[in-house]
């Protein structure tokens, strides 16, 4: 049984690997801005080394295991659907790189009164991923309640919208000390910590169709 | 001669080569590129031996109902039946060659006059109805107990997608040697009595001509099953298998099974040795068998994964295919016999037709005890039997077992609901105190701050007084000192309240920090009514100079105030006195 399922065995552990690279990835993203919004700078460096290392990573296994599951003519009948799959988390890390290197590079003064929003908005983003990835998990392993947290996913992609448009009205509305262009800038990170959301709500979509064609 | 007459059967072998068992080759067609040489040489030996091992199960029974006694009226008939399966090809895309021959063969029948064979007839038509439904319940039923088997193994779906990759494989072979079981009576059925009693030479081989025949009916389907493959005529019927692993297998064991309970000689034995009479071997459509099994996964799945335009074409053709190859047998036999003579098919005597219940009878026994494979055959029949009720033994408590389950989740759910609404109801309340509280303390805060300003307006005007009081002594006229005391008495006047408006400021304190005041004074019962008030200021977070300025004293004074409470109230040296207030 073992020979008849190993190059099988290969392609999982590559598969649980690569979800485990990304879910760090997306946990020092977490910690990289909470570090920005505190001024720990050093540690935000070694948080975009670290992010870095790890997209590099996760981008090595994704190809591995897209040959790997062609070499094996394995699920032949929606490859497509979890190649997109695989696609798709692979975005998770590399949303996380960017996000931490346009921190770096433009500087977003974010005003005391602000970094509470920001760092609750980062918080809910990476719940969505924190249910995502056990469901891409418990879909791949028949396990786990992946219904249930697809749906908890989507709570929280919906939250974090509903954080965003608080942020973003508290940023327009009541910081009459900041400049529009200064606005304008913040805005832009509100709306790239809610990318990661956005990218956890697309997963779930993609599982959601996958559940159903394989019933 | 022969061979010229063969040659209808053999177009027709390479037809269901071509479609039929093409058909049930796409089961591994989508993308299983690995597995593809493989399946495609054991669908090949799988029909060889299929044809050639179970060679007289459905044959007999074409043969005893054609009772066709020369060579050229059994090409007449495979030919009509050909080119009747051809042209409505073209209008119906998927035709039953089954469907066409054994119309064929009634057209021949009603040709003949010598009586129809009803029962054969309505036995054929029940047969044929009860097929697909055989293929939906089976097809409906693997689907769930796979299904049930993937939810309880916990397998991760790449091990659950070489499994059924390597089950299907194993089907398709058992499919594939059933099919050319059940098949090759198309195209052998009609020559069989002819041919059953002669042999040919071949050098110096003498061989019963009866198994060339079905070794050329092999080639046949062998020979259209390669040349569609190569080239890859098969998209009218790969949409039978473009679907997840456990459907495709479901839909494929499904058709194994009902394929094999029609082409198995053994189960037909199994059933008449247990007294279940009357059981024959019919070929049946392989198109039926899968389309009623695509629609019983359908059925399963809750939505629809087959064509209903499809659906109802096949439904058409299947009625249309055999009436009209029957009539164009009866036709054309009626028109040949017209131009040729009256005795050209029946011979010119009718009672040696009949003599064929002899010979049939004789072809009977012959093949039944002459094969040894019988008793193989009952032994796959029991294993199947075996595992059929094994796995539906183990369905049900499966299925027993999630209903329970089901049930349990159903309550919680229910009850994690009405816990959810609670939560959220409670929630929303707090919410609401919280907010009503935030603008009750936010609305106390600014009275304080409004105090405290007036207090120290007072204690400036107090100041001034003084100053004031300073010009009165040197002033110079009488006038001018009673101008000076009318200005003072207007200042004391207005000054007479600053008593009660300390009161207030203690009572305001109360207000913002609660009952603040009392735990002071129950906590620290040596502090002075002066030592209260410092502290009450330094609760409202007023620096030292506006003390000083509420107190009418110097900041020096107030340093020193300051210091002494620490003293009294025993205060370590790394606690500030202003962290130690706002704890209280």
């Amino acid at each position: 049984m073992a020979l008849f399922f190993r190059n099988t065995d290969q392609l999982i552990i590559d598969l649980d690997r690569f979800i485990r690279v990304v879910d760090d990835s997306v946990l020092v993203f977490k910690e990289g801005v909470s570090n920005y919004l505190n001024k720990n700078f050093d540690n935000f460096q070694r948080n975009i080394q670290m992010v870095t290392n790890l997209e590099d990573r996760a981008d090595e296994m994704k190809h591995s295991i897209e040959a790997n599951l062609y070499k094996n003519s394995l699920i032949p009948e929606y490859r497509g659907d979890v190649l997109g799959l695989i696609d798709k988390i692979d975005d998770l890390s590399d949303a996380a790189k960017e996000n931490l290197y346009q921190f770096d590079i433009e500087m977003p003064k974010i005003p005391a009164e602000m970094q509470d929003d920001y760092m609750q908005l980062t918080e809910v983003s990476i719940l969505s991923v924190n249910e995502v990835l056990p469901a891409v998990s418990g879909f791949f392993h028949n396990n786990g309640d992946v219904p249930a947290r697809i749906s908890k996913v989507y709570f929280y992609e919906k939250e974090v919208d509903k954080i965003a448009y608080k942020l973003k009205r508290k940023l327009f509305k009541e910081m009459h000390t900041l400049k529009f262009s200064e606005k304008i800038h913040l805005r832009y990170f509100a709306l790239h910590i809610q990318q990661i959301s956005d990218i956890a709500k697309k997963i779930a979509d993609i599982i959601n169709i996958l559940i159903l064609k394989r019933m | 001669m022969f061979l010229l007459y063969l040659f209808s059967g053999l177009a027709i072998g390479f037809l269901i080569g071509f479609h039929d068992i093409t058909a049930i080759f796409s089961a591994v067609l989508n993308g299983k590129k690995k597995r593809l040489n493989v399946s495609f040489f054991l669908v090949i030996i799988a029909v060889f031996f299929g044809v050639m091992l179970n060679r007289e199960g459905t044959s007999i029974f074409i043969a005893e109902l054609a009772r066709v006694n020369q060579l050229k009226v059994g090409a007449v008939i495979l030919w009509v039946a050909l080119i009747t399966a051809w042209v409505l090809r073209k209008k119906f895309e998927i035709i039953s060659i089954t469907h066409t021959v054994v119309g064929a063969i009634f057209g021949w029948l009603l040709f003949l006059g010598t009586g129809f064979p009803i029962n054969k007839f309505l036995y054929i038509i029940v047969i044929w109805l009860l097929t697909p439904i055989l293929g939906f319940l089976f097809a409906s039923w693997y689907l769930s107990l796979s299904n049930s088997i993937i939810r309880r193994s916990k397998m991760h779906i790449f091990k659950i997608d070489r499994l059924f990759q390597s089950l299907t494989l194993i089907a398709l072979f058992i499919a594939a040697f059933s099919l050319g079981a059940n098949n090759s009576a198309n195209i052998t059925g009609v020559y069989l009595l002819v041919i059953s009693k002669l042999n040919v030479q071949i050098i110096n081989w003498r061989l019963p001509a009866e198994i060339i025949l079905f070794f050329l009916a092999a080639l046949s389907i062998i020979s259209g099953f390669v040349v569609s493959v190569f080239y890859k005529k098969t998209s009218a019927i790969k949409h039978f298998f473009d679907l997840a692993p456990a459907a495709n297998f479901s839909v494929l064991l499904a058709y194994t099974t009902v394929f094999f309970l029609f082409s198995s000689r053994g189960l037909q034995f199994f059933l008449n040795y247990i007294g279940i009479q009357g059981f024959e071997l019919v070929p049946i459509s392989t198109f039926h068998v899968l389309t009623a099994g695509l629609v019983g996964i359908s059925y399963k799945k809750g939505y629809s994964i087959y064509k209903k335009e499809a659906f109802t074409k096949l439904s058409l053709a299947s009625i249309l295919a055999p009436v009209i190859s029957g009539l164009a047998t009866f036709i054309i036999l009626l028109v040949i016999q017209f131009i040729v003579g009256k005795n050209v098919f029946v011979g010119s005597n009718q009672s040696s037709l009949l003599s064929r219940d002899e010979e049939l009878q004789g072809v009977r026994y012959l093949f039944v005890f002459r094969d040894k494979q019988t008793a193989f055959d009952i032994l796959v029949v029991l294993i199947l039997g075996l595992i059929i009720l094994i796995s539906y033994v183990l369905y049900s408590a499966m299925q027993k077992r999630l209903k329970n389950e089901k049930k349990s989740m159903e309550k919680q759910a229910l009850k994690l609901e009405a816990e959810k609404e609670f939560f959220l109801k409670e929630l929303k309340y707090e919410q609401k105190t919280g907010k009503r509280l935030k603008e009750e303390i936010h609305f106390k805060n600014s009275e304080l701050e409004k105090f405290v300003l007036q207090l120290i307006e007072k204690e400036k005007m107090l100041g001034q007084l003084k100053k004031i009081l300073v010009l009165l002594k040197n002033a110079p006229s009488e006038d001018e000192r009673k101008e000076v005391i009318n200005e003072i008495n207007f200042m004391i006047t207005d000054s007479l309240n600053l008593a009660k408006e300390r009161e207030l400021f203690y009572s305001t304190v109360s207000k913002v920090h609660g009952d603040f005041i009392m735990r002071l004074t129950q906590q620290f019962s040596n502090l002075s009514e002066s030592d209260k008030r410092l502290i009450a200021m330094l609760k409202l977070g007023l620096s030292s100079k506006e003390i000083a300025t509420l107190s009418n004293i110097s900041t020096k004074s107030v340093e020193m105030n300051r210091y002494r409470l620490r003293k009294k109230l025993n205060l370590s040296p790394n606690l500030k006195l202003l962290d130690f207030v706002k704890q209280i």
